[in-house]
This record gives C-alpha cells, structure tokens and sequence, in this order.
C-alpha cells in the first residue's frame, strides 16, 4: 500500500522530481565519462602503434625514441646503420623487419619513409590499415623507377590540403621554418590515402625510404640553397644512378615483428646484443603505458573534479528533496492521522530519494553510453581516442555505486527530518 | 467505555501544565463536545486521545488500553483501527481521488477492511453507501479532490473516518471553515452516522452555539489558570 502511495505521491511532484532525476543524470554523465575516457585514452595511448612487438633504435632513452618516432615529438635521436635491417629480418624468430626513416616534412606533416611492407604489418589500436582511396606506394624497382616518388598521405593530412591522387607534392627538408629548404627536384605523386585510424599515422605522410634518399642526393656535395645549379646537379645524379645506390646508410629506427610472441624477450637480448653498434629494441605497448603514467596527475585531477561535482549534485539532491518536503507537511498528517507510523514517513521518503537518484543514474548512465556512440567517430578522428561503447570500467561501476550508497545516506537527511515532524506535529497539521 | 481520564495532566516540555482533566468518561455511541478560548489544549486533548502524544502525568485510557502503556507501534495501530479523524481544513491527499482518499483507512486497517467487507462486500461499496448519505453521490468517485469545494472535502473526510466502522471519531474544528447552513448540515451528517454506527464522537470547536447537541460538553479554560475542568451531562 505504502509502495502505490508512494508512486502517485511522486507522479504528483513529477516536475520537480524530473529535475532532481536530470541533475542526477548529468553528474553521473560527467563522472562516467571521466573514468571512460580516463580508461579509453590510456589504451588508445599504449596502442597508438600495434601489431609492432619491437622497436629498434640505437641505444638511450626508449621513451624519447619512442616519442620521436611514434609521435614525433622532441628531438631525433641517432639512427642506426640501415644494414641492421637485413640482420634482422634474418633473425630467427623474427618475422618482419620494415625501415623507419624521419626527418623531413610536408607542410606540417613528417614524413616517414619506410617499405610498403609497413602497410601490411602496421596496426593502430589493433586495427590494420586500410586505404580510403587508391594503393599503397609500389615497391621501387629496376623496372618501376617512378615508383621512387610514389607517395600515400594519413587521413588528417589528405582531408586538410585536399589532396587529390595523382596530386604533385613537394617536400620540404627537415623541420618545419620559414628557411627549410625544399625538395623542388624531387615532387613526389599521391597514390593513395589512408583511411582515419586515430594514430599518428593518420598525420604522417609516406614515402618509400628510396623515395627518402632520393631526395637528399647531392644535398651534402653541393652547399645548402645554391639554386639552380644544384639543382641539375641532383638531376643528372639521380638519372644516371643505380636504385641501389639509393639505399639509405642509416635509419631513425626498425620496426619488428616477431613470429612468436611468447620469445619477445629472447629476441629482444639478441637484437641488443649485437656486437657492431649498440643497440635498444623498445616494446612499444609498455613504454608507452610508462609514459601515460606521468600523465596520471592530470588524470588524478580530473577524476577528483569528477567526484567533487558529482558528490555536489548529490548535495543539490538533499536540498531540493528538504525543500519540496514542507509542502508535503500536509501529506504526512494526513497519513499520521489514518495509522501510519513515523517510520513509514521516513521509509517514504527515503525510498523515494534512493529511487530518484537510481533513475538519474541509469539515465545518466544511458545517455553517457549514447554519446559515447555518436561521439565515437569524431573522438577517434579528432582525438585519437577509440572509445569502446559498454566497455564500462571497473572502478566507474564502483564510482556509480559509491554515488548510489551516498545518495541513500542523503536520503537519510530529508527521511529523518520527516520523521521528527510527524512525531512533533501531532494531529495539529500545519496550514497549507 | 471508549474513553477514560483520570488526573490527566499534559504539559509541553519544559513548560507549565497545558492541560488538567480531573475525570471523564465516553461510552459507546456518546458524543462529547469539547470548547474553550485558543490555548487552551483543546488539540493537545485530541493529539493524546490519538495516541500522538503520550500525557505528563494520569492515565488516559482509549478502548480499555491505557496509551502510556502502549508501544509506538500499538499506538499507531489502535489509531488505525479504531479511530477516524478529521481535520478543520485539507484533509485530503491531493494526489489521490475522492475514492482513494476513503479507502486510505481499510488499506491500512486490517480490522476496518474486515468490518466493511462483512457490512458491505467491498469497502468501495461502503464507500458508496457513505457518499449516498453525505450527499456525495453526484459526483464521480474518481473526482480529483481538488474539484471538490470546501464543504464537499469536509464531508468525504468524514465518509473517510466511518471507513469500517471505527469506535471513534475525533474532529478538531471540523465546521471553522464551513458557513452556517453547512456547518448545521455537517453536524447532522456527522452525529447521523455516529449514531448509526454506533460510534462514540470527540469534536473539538471554538463554537459554542454548536454544543447542544452533542451528549456531554467538556469546557477548558485559559491555560494561564489552569482550573479545573467540569463535565456537565
């Protein structure tokens, strides 16, 4: 009986109580997607490279090495001598072995010379890549000379030159400045774009590492910007020149695939103990989770922000629900009057309370789930956030329920306090 | 005896005694009218016969059972079964029809649901009956309360404290905000069904003229003398 008076009670106060609900909703809404992000922005982080067990670089520090040639963030570290390549790719236990050479630039773009192997191999969030239009640059040959300056462009850096295919593009020498010198001799023709993956591929602009070379023939004979005559210096070079010749000395690193995972540390040992040069072979995944854990303070914060709103909703919850309970004074003189007890009152309210932030919750917790869902695409194009919808994370349950219980211990605030009035009011029930 | 006071003192915490009753007695099916000026404890007598509040000193006996000796619990269940109430004014759940505010008693009085389904089959049938006699039945049961005009809510709460047939009927300024012609009309209604049923009524009012017609007149006095209180028959 208490259970149906409590309904129509509720549905009678309906405008206010939606309100209360909403507020509830929002803060749930804020606090889940604080720890989904939270979660989703780590992964998306640790699997910006995929499918890649090993790094190879020379020696140092692995989480500037992974900066530089994941992110191409801060300063490019040595290289390695590009006859590592052929060793490694004879390594037992290896798999794969594709070159990674950076340096130059696109606009704003790095570029990444590389084998059209890496096309095959690489993965972002364990997604392989996939061409939005046309093909990936062909591997050059004796008889495929003009794929040297074959190029394919990531998603972000198609869509924001509006780049055509079989668009002549021009590259510019080491980092982006007004003085960079360009590559002019060396245009290079779009063959293909890469669908959006989210990772820093999708910013990058790809060329095979002859492509690479080939740029920089003649740049260290000739003094930087001499013009013209340079310029069919590097011609004549490049005409008359072996595509062997065109091999690169050095790399800014090798990336490697092994054929057993479960041997990733045996290979590891065995790539840094090579003799001719020292050498570090870093494992992506967990570097990069070491990075994002300098990051946790930021983290920290904006989970503390979080909980702070949502335990401040709750508050608002307490307030709004011992504001609308003078107006039902009435109501529970009435319910005195005919035989209910004290307790019920305070069960009345409690229960009701419990039920309203529950509903807010649940709405809050749905409506976060649908944004997530139409969010989605634009998190992992402009953010490079996958978000996983109802990949709710441990701790965001607890937070939820740690919500739930405060707000049944809230409840106790307006509950008690229509439990005192029932007792002090008597049968005297106030004017309404 | 459905009532019964002796040295019944009640007084507000910390405050000098409100209310002195040397002696009184209500039989089944009496009437007991109880006036005098504001302040003086006139609700206070209603809220210990209801078991609200317990006395300060004396015994204060409702259906055999002394209220002090009662538990919370039993209190509130005595007051469910054997007691209906009417307040001077909103006497009823604005969220509730005309009907459902009736039948509130007989949901949470196993013993009245009882009584009336004997009496009548279903309490919605007495419900019906009570509508009949109070000049209620034009209106549909399932009329939102708030259609109602002041007199017609005074009269469902009373139709709602004869739900099942209680012993007793406590009414505190029950016609203060009715006028004259329905103030008359209420009271008739109200000691009609009393009588009918049996039923012993307690009706608090600062309206003198309305006495007469009641079995017995408790009259208090100023609560800053305190005196003593006569029963006349």
């Amino acid at each position: 009986m208490i259970w149906g008076l409590a309904i129509k009670s509720a549905w009678s106060r309906r405008l206010g109580l939606s309100f209360v609900v909403l507020s509830v909703a929002v803060s749930a809404m804020l606090v889940l997607s604080v720890f989904q992000l939270r979660q989703d922005a780590r992964q998306s982080f640790s699997q910006a490279v995929s499918g890649v067990d090993l790094m190879v670089g020379p020696r140092g520090s692995a989480p500037e090495f992974l900066l530089y040639t994941v992110f191409q963030l801060g300063r490019p570290s040595r290289n390695v001598q590009a006859s590592h390549l052929e060793t490694l790719e004879n390594m037992p236990g290896v798999a794969w072995a594709v070159p990674l050479q950076l340096g130059d630039r696109y606009r704003e773009a790095p570029v990444w010379g590389t084998s059209n192997a890496l096309f095959d191999v690489f993965r972002v969030q364990q997604q392989p890549l996939v061409f939005a239009r046309g093909r990936a640059f062909a591997q050059p040959s004796a008889d495929n000379r003009s794929a040297v300056f074959e190029l394919v462009l990531g998603a972000s850096v198609a869509s924001r030159y509006r780049h055509q295919l079989g668009e002549q593009i021009v590259l510019t020498h080491g980092d982006v400045s007004e003085l960079a010198a360009r590559h002019e001799q060396t245009p290079f023709k779009v063959v293909g774009v890469l669908a959006p993956t989210g990772g820093s591929i999708d910013r990058a602009v790809l060329v095979s590492v002859q492509g690479f070379e080939a740029m920089h023939v003649g740049w260290g004979v000739m003094p930087m910007g001499s013009g013209s005559r340079m310029a069919s210096v590097q011609k004549e070079l490049l005409a008359d020149m072996p595509l062997d010749a065109l091999k690169p000395s050095s790399l800014t690193a090798i990336l490697v695939g092994l054929q057993d995972r479960s041997r990733i540390f045996q290979v590891r040992r065995q790539i840094e103990n090579t003799t001719t040069e020292p050498l570090m072979a870093v494992l992506p995944g967990v570097t990069l989770d070491e990075l994002w854990q300098v990051l946790s303070v930021a983290e920290n914060t904006l989970l503390l922000v979080g909980l702070v709103v949502s335990l401040a909703s709750l508050m608002s919850v307490a307030a709004l629900m011992l504001a609308g309970l003078s107006a039902r004074r009435r109501e529970f003189a009435i319910l005195r009057a005919v035989g209910l007890s004290p307790g019920a009152m305070m069960r009345l309210v409690m229960l009701e309370t419990a039920a309203v932030a529950l509903v807010g919750l649940l709405l809050g917790l749905l409506a976060q789930q649908l944004g997530l869902m139409l969010a989605a695409d634009w998190l992992r194009q402009a953010m490079g956030v996958a978000v996983r919808v109802w990949s709710i994370p441990t701790d965001a349950w607890l937070a939820l329920g740690a919500m739930l219980l405060t707000a049944v211990v809230i409840a106790g605030i307006p509950a008690w306090r229509a439990y005192r009035w029932s007792l002090s009011d008597g049968l005297s029930a106030p004017q309404a | 005896m459905v009532i019964s006071l002796s040295q019944l003192v009640y007084a507000w915490p910390g405050q000098p005694p409100l209310l002195r009753i040397e002696a009184l007695t209500l039989e089944a099916g009496q009437s007991l009218f109880v006036g005098g000026p504001s302040g003086s404890g006139k609700s206070s007598l209603l809220a210990l016969l209801s078991g609200v509040v317990l006395p300060t000193a004396g015994d204060c006996q409702v259906l055999g059972q002394s209220i002090a000796s009662l538990s919370p619990v039993a209190r509130d269940r005595l007051r469910a079964d054997a007691m209906g109430i009417v307040f001077q004014q909103f006497n009823l759940l604005p969220y509730l029809s005309m009907m459902d505010n009736v039948l509130l008693p007989v949901q949470v009085s196993h013993q009245r649901l009882k009584q009336s389904c004997e009496q009548y089959g279903t309490p919605a049938k007495q419900a019906q009956v009570l509508f009949e006699r109070l000049g209620l039945s034009g209106l549909p049961s399932s009329t939102p309360v708030h259609r109602l005009s002041v007199g017609q809510q005074q009269r469902v709460a009373v139709a709602r404290a004869f739900m099942g047939w209680p012993k007793l009927v406590i009414a505190d300024e029950p016609t203060s905000a009715l006028d004259d012609d329905n103030r008359d009309a209420f009271l008739d209604l109200l000691l009609g069904l009393a009588n009918e049923g049996s039923t012993s009524v307690v009706m608090v009012s600062h309206d003198r003229r309305l006495a007469d017609r009641f079995d017995l007149q408790l009259w208090l006095g100023n609560a800053k003398s305190v005196q003593s209180v006569g029963v006349e028959r």
